[in-house]
């Protein structure tokens, strides 16, 4: 799932860009993208830990497989002292590990 | 006793209305589970729940087809919210026939504009009626012809479960004078 976000979207094409020039082999490239999985993994679970709320308008909701997808308007992202506008947000949501 | 010559002055508020119909062709619901909006996937049971915002209805879809829809406010807007369930999984690719519509059940709640005496209604309709004060604070009134059951509370209210808005229409009329016969202030 983490391959289709778009920060690590860069990652992917970066890798299939180089397996495909013969610079790396495939498998080695696939190595490199599950330690990336694992990488961001622990990294999102241990070294950020900043707090951001968002408040906006539902306009649809899907929940399969224990995932959950919703698309929502008008939505505020506020952090402590910033504040985003944004006119749609889609989010995918699965459940975290509660430690 | 009156015996309904005259129209009561009781508004009826439908709850809830339930319906079941078919839409004759066998549903994938996980396509619907990914594709559809509003939808949520019960896999453990086999279906899949969809919620409509105008009308205000939760429709419950299995695999054979078969559509249960709750939480419309009239039959018509039962009909109409059934429909609007169809055409959605028509639009997810489904060949979707509108069939076997069905009144399942209505709810409804009355007020009467006095309190009641329980006990003493509940001597006088003893084999219909039935009151248990521990389990529960109101008496439990089935009206067998109409298929109807009610549950009447010292208050006044009434909650009236019925096979169609008509029928619970009906069994308002038919309570009414049995209650006023024991209201409290008399």
């Amino acid at each position: 799932m983490w391959r289709n976000e778009t920060s690590e979207l860069s990652t992917s094409r970066y890798f299939e860009n180089f397996t495909r020039t013969q610079q790396i082999t495939p498998q080695l490239a696939l190595q490199v993208l599950l330690q990336f999985d694992k990488a961001i993994n622990t990294a999102l679970a241990q070294r950020v830990r900043n707090r951001i709320s968002f408040r906006g308008s539902l306009n649809t909701y899907r929940f399969c497989d224990n995932v959950w997808t919703f698309v929502l308007n008008d939505v505020e992202f506020r952090e402590v002292m910033d504040l985003v506008k944004v006119d749609k947000v889609k989010i995918v949501a699965c459940d975290g590990k509660s430690t | 006793m009156e015996a309904g010559s005259e129209p009561l002055p009781l508004d009826i508020l439908i709850t809830n209305v339930v319906c079941v119909f078919r839409v004759r062709c066998h549903l994938d619901l996980r396509h619907i589970a990914l594709k559809g909006a509003n939808v949520m996937y019960k896999r453990d049971e086999g279906k899949v729940v969809m919620k409509l915002r105008r009308p205000r209805v939760t429709a419950t879809i299995w695999s054979s087809g078969k559509i249960i829809s709750t939480g419309a406010t009239s039959e018509d807007e039962a009909k109409i919210g059934a429909r609007k369930c169809a055409r959605c999984l028509q639009k997810l690719g489904f060949q979707v026939r509108f069939g076997a519509f069905r009144v399942v059940n209505v709810l409804a709640v009355c007020s009467m504009p006095f309190e009641i005496r329980l006990p003493d209604f509940t001597k006088q309709q003893r084999p219909l009626a039935s009151y248990e004060p521990e389990l529960h604070p109101a008496v439990n009134f089935k009206i067998k012809p109409l298929t109807a059951s009610m549950q009447i509370f010292s208050t006044g209210s009434i909650t009236i479960t019925a096979s169609n808005v008509a029928r619970a229409a009906q069994a308002v009329e038919h309570v009414y004078p049995l209650v006023l016969a024991s209201r409290k202030g008399t």
